[in-house]
């Protein structure tokens, strides 16, 4: 017992210091995050007056709040939502929408989220129309694109409880109610399941990306010796799933299923 | 590399007292940033030691460059490295605008920060180092043997904290002079008004391989102009180079041109400017610095000065190319920039110059008061829209008097050769019979005087706008009601920021973390494990009403070992203890044969034995044990040998029966 207890005080000593570590972090994460909301707050009072100095307090903000994201380690919805306000203040879009889309992964259904990505959606040049079937798919899949992820993770638990309870109980009570309360529930897991495994796919191979080049001409192979795609050039804050990448290219699909190649420069990964 | 250590005033007096932890920064310090150096440039020389000699306060400043010697117009690297300190956002990079001698580019900066834990022995010791670099490209302007002067490095964002860098000595040679390379800069006008778009040409000429071009074109960097990238219409059969110019990529064509009479491959680029002032200007000194193949030894030379643009030896091991660096310079050029005349200045003029057409639409054209009227201008004419700014259309008179224009308006859009703006109008009368036409006034530096652009009026229908009060509800409509007006959502603009430590909270996404998560599992798991259990408790539960003697007949052996435990407790001898020991094995025998046990006799059950396979030894040594037992309990003749023997012999002969029925 005794040889054990070097071992055991350097252990008790790693853990305090990475604790007070992870203290003095957050500290200064805070403090980051404060400067970045002051600014912000002065560069929105002086928007009309001073734009020039406007913007170097936006860009202030921004990089006080990304400091916080990168090197904080903090993945919040909110925290990339103003992010996104700032760069839609600073004027690009690419990186606003880029924002936005990371912040609905975690507050899908905030209002003020949904309402300002539709906004800058809005001042895009670039105006593509998701697929029909996808839109038949949203109504049919409600559930599936309504419900934010976790709430959908934990109605499965819930309704595979209600139905174990449900099953339990018809073990006890030969009720045909209790039957079709089973069913209901088994219907319900179901659903909710594929709905939860898709997401996990999803999650785990598709990656969705944001233009953030001014113009980038999306072309049919991977070189600037392929043609282009399309008459016109493709704009920052087009999004895009994205299908292969190769050395410095990306090969994606829009949202109406027309896919090109861009210079993977040009863009970034959600 | 040559570099120039810390000579921060600060520092002076704390130099004795932080001998050892200038000691220290150099055994520590000095192979990490080996390490650095090499790797972001094979180029860079190795660190020496002596240099690092100078700390402070835990800070020290370096400024290293890539090489000491170089010529005119051939750019070079400038790192300066700030050890000790990561810097706070906002912090703005050094100034170096003062050095006269070098053309400076700015290339970014980078937080340069590290942890490491060691554990030696048993002892932990944590290492954590935060720093700052800073990149700068800079291109000598003349020869001779020039200083890059000290450059006082900021620490935070407000200057308060400075630490300043040492001197650097370089030697400019003249550039080596070659008819084979030729910069040009072309303009399409070199007299032109403010604000008129002007295109700007840098064409390369080249006869030779090159490895590698880098071009310093200072004008870009000028402030009384703006630079705008022209639209590439990419011809498939022609190539294209991406370069970096500036700090920015540009796309370069690749083609043929004429130099003096001679034929050559040429590069170039496209930039469009405008010019912010009016006055007379000459564009700097531009370069094009190149790594020109001059031969493989005792290999014929290529032909295509493109073929080892990109090439690699890698593919053609031991056959290492010979290169030299050549600096092609472009003439100087005067640019004569005219002044806007005040004479005949529209006051509504927004700084458009060139020759513009104006079209509008409006949709719907059927609507009520204060009904939103989307009207979409088209502008057209120039071929370089990108600078033009639609003015605020509540600055026309007839439009202010007829419509509601709000501030916002969204950005224009440039479509090929038009750009388009949307505006939203909400007409203010029903006595509104048309958008009228759009007065856009630009300068044409053609005729040198001012014209206007107009659209044609767009005809409208405005009908009084119905409004529904309560006293229309119930029905007092002839009744004299307030004037309401119908509040409607504002879809323009973005909302409010998010602010609190809720911001700060760490937030999960990722289905498959959260299905991992040790409370979803449980809320799965308990659920069905309870199922389960009652499942089990259920089907026992059924059986054992299904077929009670056989948990009676399970049991047998327990309950007999309980009994004759009991009776050994109690002491039992005698008449009275072969009473009971006979009990205890007609009751066991009843429990396992599923039979009524108080009135068993051997001979009852000596058939089902068989029939249950007992060998004949053991219900021989059944049937003495019942022969004892009634005997020492009905006999009256006593026992023929110990009790206690008697109790061993039938707890020995019930186990063996136990085990086999």
């Amino acid at each position: 017992m005794m040889r054990l207890l070097p071992a055991f005080v350097m252990v008790l000593v790693a853990i305090l210091s990475l604790t007070e570590a992870k203290v003095l972090a957050a500290g200064r994460l805070w403090n980051l995050y404060q400067e970045g909301e002051s600014s912000f707050r002065q560069a929105n009072d002086l928007l009309q007056t001073d734009p020039a100095r406007a913007r170097l307090l936006f860009e202030r903000a921004v990089l006080c709040f990304e400091a916080v994201h990168r090197e904080g380690g903090i993945e919040n919805g909110r925290l990339c939502y103003n992010i996104g306000n700032v760069y839609f203040r600073l004027g690009h879009m690419g990186k606003a929408i880029l924002n936005y889309r990371r912040a609905e992964r975690f507050i899908p259904h905030d209002l003020n989220l949904q309402q300002n990505l539709s906004y800058a959606r809005s001042r895009l040049a670039d105006r593509i129309e998701p697929k029909p079937e996808t839109q038949v798919l949203r109504t049919i899949f409600f559930w599936h694109y309504d419900l934010g992820g976790t709430v959908r993770a934990w109605l499965l638990a819930a309704a595979a409880g209600f139905f174990w309870l449900a099953v339990g109980i018809s073990l006890l009570l030969r009720r045909s109610w209790l039957r079709y309360l089973t069913v209901f529930y088994a219907l319900v897991c179901l659903l909710l399941a594929g709905s939860v495994a898709l997401d996990a796919y999803e999650q785990a191979y598709i990656h969705p990306g944001v233009i953030l080049e001014g113009e980038v001409i999306g072309r049919k192979g991977d070189s600037t010796t392929f043609e282009p795609s399309f008459k016109e050039p493709l704009h920052m804050g087009v999004e895009f799933k994205l299908v292969e990448a190769r050395q410095g290219w990306f090969h994606i699909e829009l949202t109406d299923g027309r896919r090109c190649w861009i210079p993977a420069s040009a863009a970034e990964l959600i | 590399m040559k570099r120039g250590g810390i000579s921060d005033p600060q520092a002076r007096s704390g130099i004795m007292r932080g001998r050892l932890t200038a000691v220290a920064a150099i055994a520590v310090f000095v192979p990490v940033l080996s390490l650095l150096a090499g790797a972001d440039s094979g180029r860079w020389a190795p660190v020496t030691g002596a240099a690092w000699a100078a700390t402070t306060g835990g800070l020290s400043a370096q400024a290293l460059v890539e090489k000491d010697t170089v010529a005119v117009g051939e750019p070079f690297l400038l790192q300066i490295r700030i050890e000790g300190s990561d810097l706070a956002p906002g912090t703005d990079p050094p100034e170096l605008s003062g050095m006269a001698d070098f053309a400076v580019e700015y290339f970014g900066g980078q937080s340069n920060n590290s942890s490491s834990i060691t554990i030696v022995n048993g002892r932990m010791s944590k290492v954590e180092t935060y720093g700052y670099v800073y990149s700068f490209r800079l291109t000598a302007r003349k020869t001779g043997s020039l200083e890059i002067p000290a450059v006082t490095v900021p620490l935070d964002s407000a200057s308060t904290k400075t630490v300043r860098t040492r001197p650097i000595p370089i030697r400019v040679v003249p550039p080596e002079a070659s008819d084979d390379f030729h910069l040009e800069l072309k303009f399409s006008k070199t007299s032109f008004y403010v604000g008129e778009p002007v295109v700007l040409s840098v064409v390369w000429y080249l006869r030779k391989d090159v490895e590698s071009v880098t071009f310093n074109v200072p004008f870009l960097q000028d402030e009384a102009f703006t630079f705008v990238d022209p639209r590439v219409d990419q011809d498939p059969k022609k190539q294209y180079f991406q370069l970096q110019v500036g700090g920015a990529g540009v796309l370069a064509e690749k083609g043929t041109g004429s130099y003096h009479g001679r034929e050559y491959t040429t590069l170039s680029f496209r930039k469009v400017i405008f010019a912010r002032k009016p006055g007379s200007f000459q564009t700097p000194e531009a370069t094009a610095a190149s790594k020109a193949l001059a031969g493989y030894p005792g290999r014929q030379q290529r032909r295509n000065p493109f073929d080892r643009f990109f090439d690699d030896d890698l593919f053609s091991p031991g056959r290492r190319a010979l290169y030299r660096t050549f600096v092609s310079r472009a003439e100087p050029v005067v640019l004569t920039v005219l002044p806007l005349p005040e004479e005949g200045k529209p006051p509504t003029f927004a700084g458009w110059v060139g020759r513009f057409q104006v079209e509008a639409s409006a949709s719907p054209r059927e609507v009520s008061v204060g009904d939103p009227i989307t009207l979409t201008l088209s502008v057209s004419g120039t071929e370089y829209l990108d600078k033009v700014e639609l003015p605020p259309l509540s600055r026309d008179a007839a439009i202010d008097r007829d419509f509601k224009v709000p501030e916002e308006m969204a950005a224009g859009v440039v479509r090929g050769t038009v750009k388009e703006f949307t505006q939203t109008l909400r007409p203010k009368t029903a006595e509104v019979r048309a958008v009228p036409a759009i007065k856009l006034p630009f300068f044409n530096p053609e005729s040198g005087r001012y014209e206007i652009a107009e659209s044609r009026p767009i005809p409208l229908t405005v009908k009084t706008a119905r409004i529904l009060t309560s006293a229309d509800v119930e029905g007092k409509s002839g009744e004299t009601g307030v004037r309401q007006s119908e509040l409607e959502t504002w879809s323009q603009g973005i909302a409010h920021n998010y602010e609190g430590p809720e911001v700060l909270e760490r937030q999960i996404f990722r289905i498959s973390v959260i299905v991992a998560s040790p409370a979803w599992l449980a809320v799965m798991v308990v659920p069905f494990l309870a199922f389960v259990s009652l499942l089990v408790y259920t089907r026992v539960r059924q059986r054992q009403t299904a077929d009670p003697d056989r948990m009676r007949s399970r049991k047998a052996f327990a309950r007999f070992r309980k009994r004759v435990g009991e009776l050994e407790e109690e002491g039992s001898q005698g008449r009275d203890g072969c009473g009971l020991l006979l009990d205890a094995v007609r009751v066991y025998l009843g429990d396992k044969l599923r039979l009524n046990g108080t009135t068993l006799t051997f001979a009852d059950i000596e058939e089902r034995l068989v029939a249950a396979g007992i060998a004949g030894g053991l219900r021989e040594r059944l049937r003495g044990l019942f022969t004892a037992c009634e005997q020492g309990s009905y006999g009256g003749m006593g026992l023929h040998r110990p009790f206690e023997e008697l109790v061993k012999e039938a707890m020995a002969v019930i186990r063996s029966l136990d085990r086999v029925v």
